[in-house]
């Protein structure tokens, strides 16, 4: 077994991700670079340490014949994104933060946005949403948007496209400022929009600090392909975050009938103040989940509206450890159940049950004001049997996809076939980026959780079949479980796709770079 | 037929299973490398499978804040029991030695 400095390396025997979506397998090599006790204290800086370890595992890689490297982030993802083949990096020790000089911070953006409101900050790709968070509250600051959820390193939140519903910020990849990718053994790349954000100090900076050669590189294009990389475009080993003030959320819940006109009208044209008539102002955070059964004359729609505030109407806290919902064994035999029953007792137990789970979740009223950390904080989701697939489309189709996602519903309820979980729709506006799946001018995200059944995923498949053939073109979240192709990506992404392919030509010019860096994944989708 | 056979099985299997499992967890902090411990020390995990990390009988149970994530022992008290108590002594910090003068970074 190769050992590489600073860095616990083992054979994991079984392996998969959170879901348990992916079937287990052998990871060969299983590299931990930076752990405590491995590293000592009589060893150069932390950088340094992640450097020489990242080189040496980037050298076998290279060498090796047929090896790829992956890195896992926390595995949630429920697509094979997070696949792993031979080796694997796991970041978790990759955690540090800075935040960028001010003289390293260029006129121009200065001018763009004011330093008094943005702060860049330095993140190691291996940190933790949730510890990103805690780092950030101590410093008064906060992440501009994050998803629902705290437990994804940043490097794999980005790599997919994880959002939240920030109707005025984007998705975490929005949010960017530049990335260091580490493409080769002793080469790396800061990559960042032009005109610059940064003097190449910063540059300077990571090379000093990790000791890998780096390119200062302003450039829109690469910076649009790196954004949402797929973890294909090099190893993600910090990215610069624009930061905020911290900030409070409050606001409303609503529970309305799930034909309630309103919330429908809302979805078409997401003129939000016909659901909050006494608040002028938009809200920052808006998000719908339908019953997927609703019944008539019962809460079947729930909209959590979400305004900011001052960071000092909320305690500043940190959301305590979360303890999963259901034990995963648990979740199994609700998955073997909901297989075994079957017609209208089963529909009409699900509808009693989901309503339950939505109703205790989004109760109706006020929400009380706390800090974003504490409001997108741990969820408490089992570890296996899950499933989840999220289709985003531009806000002209949205009815008609919920017509057709609500038509596949009940018909395949009467066949016995169900989803064990809500339609949760959030909404973002257009990404820079050129995979960040907000591509429209105003995207609805449709997202279907669910526990892990074979009918469950055939109603997935049903549903992006039912898009294809109303000529609605979608896309799918990375991170989920996904249909997508091809084709579906050139329609979707159009000339977005083949440039993203241009600019990772450009960052891994070689067929070694390639390998290395490339996951069954884009093989799928037509993106290698 | 046989998919009502394996439910019976796993219910059957369900309601035999009382294993009791303790699960601790600190505050403010992240998951990092994983190892298994018993008497004869502790060993990196080779079994990565996070539902096995989660199993029926479970009890729950957050370790204090003041610790700041550093432990010195954990005493389980009745860890085979519906409602196990944990007794923690917390670790104090030990920075390493620094020189007098002026603050240089450590990381």
């Amino acid at each position: 077994m190769p050992q590489f400095p600073f860095t616990e390396v083992k054979t994991v025997r079984r392996w998969t991700n959170y879901s348990g979506s992916l079937p287990e397998r052998e990871v060969p090599l299983y590299c931990t670079p930076d752990v405590i006790g491995v590293a000592g204290e009589a060893v150069p800086r932390k950088l340094r340490r992640h450097g020489a370890a990242l080189t040496a595992i980037l050298e076998h890689c290279f060498r090796a014949p047929a090896s790829s490297l992956r890195a896992i982030g926390s595995r949630w993802s429920f697509s094979n994104i997070v696949q792993p083949e031979l080796l694997v990096v796991d970041p978790a020790n990759l955690n540090a933060m800075s935040r960028v000089a001010a003289p390293w911070i260029s006129p121009g953006y200065r001018q763009r946005r004011p330093a008094a409101r943005f702060t860049p900050m330095f993140v190691q790709g291996g940190a933790r949403i949730a510890s990103i968070n805690r780092r950030l509250l101590e410093s008064g600051l906060a992440l501009q948007t994050s998803g629902s959820g705290d437990g994804h390193r940043i490097a794999g939140c980005i790599a997919t496209g994880t959002h939240g519903s920030a109707l005025g910020v984007g998705a975490m990849h929005d949010t960017l400022l530049g990335l260091h990718l580490l493409t080769a053994p002793r080469k790396s790349v800061f990559v960042q929009p032009s005109p610059r954000v940064f003097t190449p100090d910063v540059a300077a900076w990571l090379e000093r600090e990790t000791g890998i050669p780096t390119l200062d590189q302003p450039d829109n294009e690469l910076f649009g392909a790196a954004q949402v990389a797929l973890g294909s475009l090099g190893f993600v080993q910090g990215v610069v975050l624009e930061t905020v003030p911290i900030y409070s959320l409050s606001g409303r819940v609503l529970s309305r009938p799930g034909n309630d006109p309103a919330v429908w009208s809302t979805l078409e044209d997401l003129d939000t103040s016909r659901l909050h008539p006494d608040i002028a102002e938009r809200p920052f955070h808006f998000e719908v989940v339908f019953h997927p059964y609703p019944r008539a004359g019962k809460p079947g729609a729930f909209v959590r509206m979400l305004w900011k505030g001052p960071g000092g109407a909320a305690v500043h806290e940190s959301p305590m450890p979360s303890v999963p919902a259901l034990a995963s064994d648990t979740m199994g035999l609700i998955s073997t159940l909901s297989g075994a029953l079957g017609g209208s007792l089963a529909t009409l137990a699900l509808q009693e049950l989901i309503s339950a789970q939505l109703e205790s979740r989004y109760r109706p009223g006020e929400v009380r004001a706390e800090v974003p950390g504490m409001m997108f904080g741990p969820t408490g989701l089992p570890p296996g049997s899950g499933a989840s697939t999220e289709v985003i489309v531009a806000l002209e189709h949205v009815r008609r996809t919920l017509g057709l996602l609500f038509g596949i519903l009940d018909a395949e309820a009467v066949r016995g076939r169900h989803l064990l979980g809500p339609v949760a729709l959030r909404f973002l506006p257009e990404t820079t980026s050129l995979l960040g799946m907000n591509q429209g001018a105003t995207n609805c995200f449709i997202e279907l959780p669910s526990v892990h059944t074979h009918e469950v995923l055939g109603i997935y498949r049903a549903f992006w079949d039912a898009l294809d053939g109303a000529g609605i073109p979608f896309g799918c979240h990375w991170g989920q479980m996904h249909g997508m192709n091809p084709e579906r990506v050139q329609r979707f992404y159009g000339d977005r796709a083949k440039r993203w392919m241009a600019a990772r030509d450009r960052l891994l010019p070689s067929p070694e770079a390639k390998r290395v860096f490339s996951a069954p994944l884009l093989r799928e989708v037509g993106l290698d | 037929m046989q998919r009502l056979g394996s439910l019976w099985l796993l219910l059957v299997l369900g309601a035999v299973a009382c294993a009791r499992h303790v699960r601790l967890t600190t505050p403010d902090t992240d998951p990092g490398a994983r190892y298994v411990c018993g008497e004869g020390g502790c060993q990196p995990a080779d079994v990565d499978v996070p539902s096995e990390r989660n199993p029926s009988g479970t009890t729950s149970i957050n370790l204090p804040r003041q610790c700041a994530g550093k432990i010195h022992q954990i005493l389980l008290v009745d860890a085979d029991s519906s409602e196990p108590k944990v007794d923690v002594t917390c670790a104090p910090a030990e920075e390493p030695i620094d020189t007098m003068g002026p603050a240089v970074p450590i990381n």
